[in-house]
């Protein structure tokens, strides 16, 4: 099925948010994103300057500053409601498996409810 | 030893991972990718492992300066990722990163898709349908000469191999389209439930190999046509598109270094090609006017008739009036005629056409014309033979009164013939034949009733009996 234009958030598009949570350029997303994930969620330089591109037209964030070529960006109101729709949906997708699988399967994989890798 | 190499590339548009591919190979052979215009340009490097992305810009139009902010903004991302950019064409990009294993540039399979789709629409895509539709523009012309004059575009090798380099080509760009769309639809698929990328396939060697079949095809058809007047003119069109091609480019790039904007540059652009073309047409229009764009042939001489002035040609041709009269009007009498011979001869046919027509100062003369096809392929005889056939059956309306025109088998005497036909105009016999010698065909027009006598000399000079 294709996927309605952020309708849902990817992986990369929920975490190029996330970032955008405070003032950043396009470098240091590309760097906070595998910091943020521990390496799990990478952003290629393309895919990220085209979603910052689709992200500034539907006024999910909006340019703070420009320096040279380097610009900052932060997230918009309607970006803010679009990061907290997707976190509720990911709320809601994880209690449906709870609810159908418990807690067990998630903790004998080795992962705790905050997603966070049990050693 | 040579540091630096160029080479013709061999791959779609869109066939990422064979253009990936086969720059990975170069670069563990040591060579780089340097510049993608007419033909990629490689420099020596040392041989090494190394990582080759080929992606796609579609913000970048033809009219804007290669390097915009917006670019670059892009090439900066790419840098700081360590993709570092190799070479540029339009909107494609091509990087390479030294890393061992580097974040791939794009990430999202959907995002890159649509990228090359709106790229493809930009410039291969429109490039291509726009080739098409002029080289179907040219085999379409050429069919309908076929069927208008199917024996005289036969005989003519200009024609013909024109016609097949075009069609070549045709097929090429079809296909190539046809392919793109195909993988498109099944890339956007893949993309969207599986989540990865399909990866296109290559062109085919063999298919590889066509547009250069097809370009020796349009060579060739020009060098034949350096028998014809057409050639002139074809020439002479070749050189000012070439002109235009030399001088738009040239100003765009001028435009582009001056870092005008692309709405500028493309209005500038199309204003010179509008302005460009117009003059062409206008002055090629006031040259068609005066009657200098085709000059007909030189004649052997010329002369004066009631005051004006006429043209007479000298040609050796197979049969004369005065081979039928027998020295009534022999060759002592060739000032009182123009002998006009045109041949033309190319694998499938052989034909001739000839004239003899009295000149207007010689008094009442008899004159003729024939034509002598000859077919080289013998399973095309009997379609030739019905194309001959066809031209002599048609009906004319006049004054509200249709008159019919046909051909009639005859037992004629025309000596060795196979068949013979006589055409008939309204149930009237006409001074015309069609006359079959094994694998000849002759039609012949005199204005005198033929003798027995004299279609034995006919079937003797031309069906060679």
């Amino acid at each position: 099925m294709p996927r309605m234009k952020f309708q849902t958030l990817t992986e990369q598009m929920f975490y190029t948010l996330l970032c955008l949570r405070e003032e950043c350029c396009g470098m240091d997303i590309l760097d906070r994103v595998p910091a943020m994930t521990k390496g799990r969620v990478n952003v290629g330089s393309g895919t990220l300057y085209t979603l910052l591109e689709q992200f500034l037209d539907m006024d999910m964030i909006r340019e703070t500053k420009v320096e040279g070529r380097r610009r900052s960006y932060i997230l918009t109101k309607k970006g803010e409601e679009m990061l907290e729709k997707e976190y509720e949906r990911i709320l809601r997708q994880a209690a449906d498996y709870r609810r159908i699988f418990g807690d067990g399967f998630s903790q004998s994989a080795g992962y705790g409810t905050d997603g966070e890798v049990r050693k | 030893m040579r540091d630096k190499k160029r080479c013709i590339p061999e791959f779609s548009f869109y066939d990422k991972a064979g253009i990936r591919r086969y720059l990975e190979e170069q670069a563990q052979k040591g060579w780089m990718l340097e510049k993608m215009s007419f033909g990629w340009v490689f420099r020596k490097i040392e041989p090494g492992k190394i990582h080759f992305s080929v992606t796609y810009f579609p913000e970048k139009s033809v009219f804007e300066a290669e390097g915009s902010e917006r670019q670059r903004i892009f090439w900066d991302f790419c840098e700081h990722a360590g993709w570092k950019l190799a070479a540029t064409n339009e909107q494609m990009q091509i990087f390479y990163n030294e890393n061992p294993e580097p974040v791939p540039i794009e990430t999202d399979v959907v995002m890159e898709v649509e990228k090359i789709q709106k790229s493809a629409k930009k410039s291969f895509l429109m490039t291509y349908v726009l080739l098409l539709i002029s080289v179907l523009l040219q085999v379409g012309i050429n069919l309908d000469r076929l069927h208008k004059d199917p024996l005289g575009t036969l005989a003519d090798n200009s024609i013909l191999f024109l016609t097949a380099g075009s069609a070549l080509l045709a097929l090429y760009v079809l296909r190539e389209i046809i392919r793109y769309v195909c993988w498109y639809q099944k890339a956007k698929k893949a993309a969207e439930t599986e989540g990865r990328f399909a990866a296109a396939k290559g062109i085919g060697r063999l298919w590889r190999k066509v547009p250069y079949f097809a370009g020796i095809c349009i060579i060739l058809g020009m060098v034949f046509l350096s028998s014809s007047q057409i050639l002139r003119v074809f020439l002479v069109v070749l050189a000012l598109v070439f002109l235009y091609v030399v001088l738009a480019g040239s100003v765009l790039s001028f435009m582009k270094r001056r870092g005008g904007g692309a709405a500028l540059n493309r209005l500038t652009f199309i204003g010179l090609t509008v302005l460009f073309f117009g003059a062409l047409l206008h002055v090629m229009f006031m040259m068609a006017a005066k009657g200098n764009l085709i000059s007909p042939r030189e004649p052997a001489r010329t002369y004066e008739f009631n005051g004006r002035i006429y043209k007479a040609y000298q040609d050796e041709l197979p049969l004369t009036v005065g081979d039928l009269w027998q020295g009534e009007y022999d060759d002592k009498s060739r000032n009182f005629y123009s002998y006009e011979l045109t041949e033309k001869e190319s694998p499938i046919l052989a034909r001739m056409e000839a004239w003899q027509v009295p000149r207007r100062d010689a008094g009442n003369l008899p004159g003729m014309r024939y034509t002598v096809t000859k077919i080289k392929i013998p399973c095309l005889y009997d379609w030739c033979l019905g194309a001959v056939k066809e031209n002599y059956s048609y009906s004319r309306e006049y004054n509200g009164k249709t008159t019919y025109f046909e051909l009639r088998e005859e037992d004629a005497a025309f000596r060795g013939a196979d068949e013979a036909y006589r055409v008939y105009w309204d149930n009237e016999a006409e001074k015309e034949y069609v006359v079959c010698y094994g694998d000849v065909i002759v039609e012949i027009n005199t204005e005198w009733e033929l003798t027995e006598e004299q279609m034995g000399i006919v079937g003797e000079k031309l069906g060679g009996k």
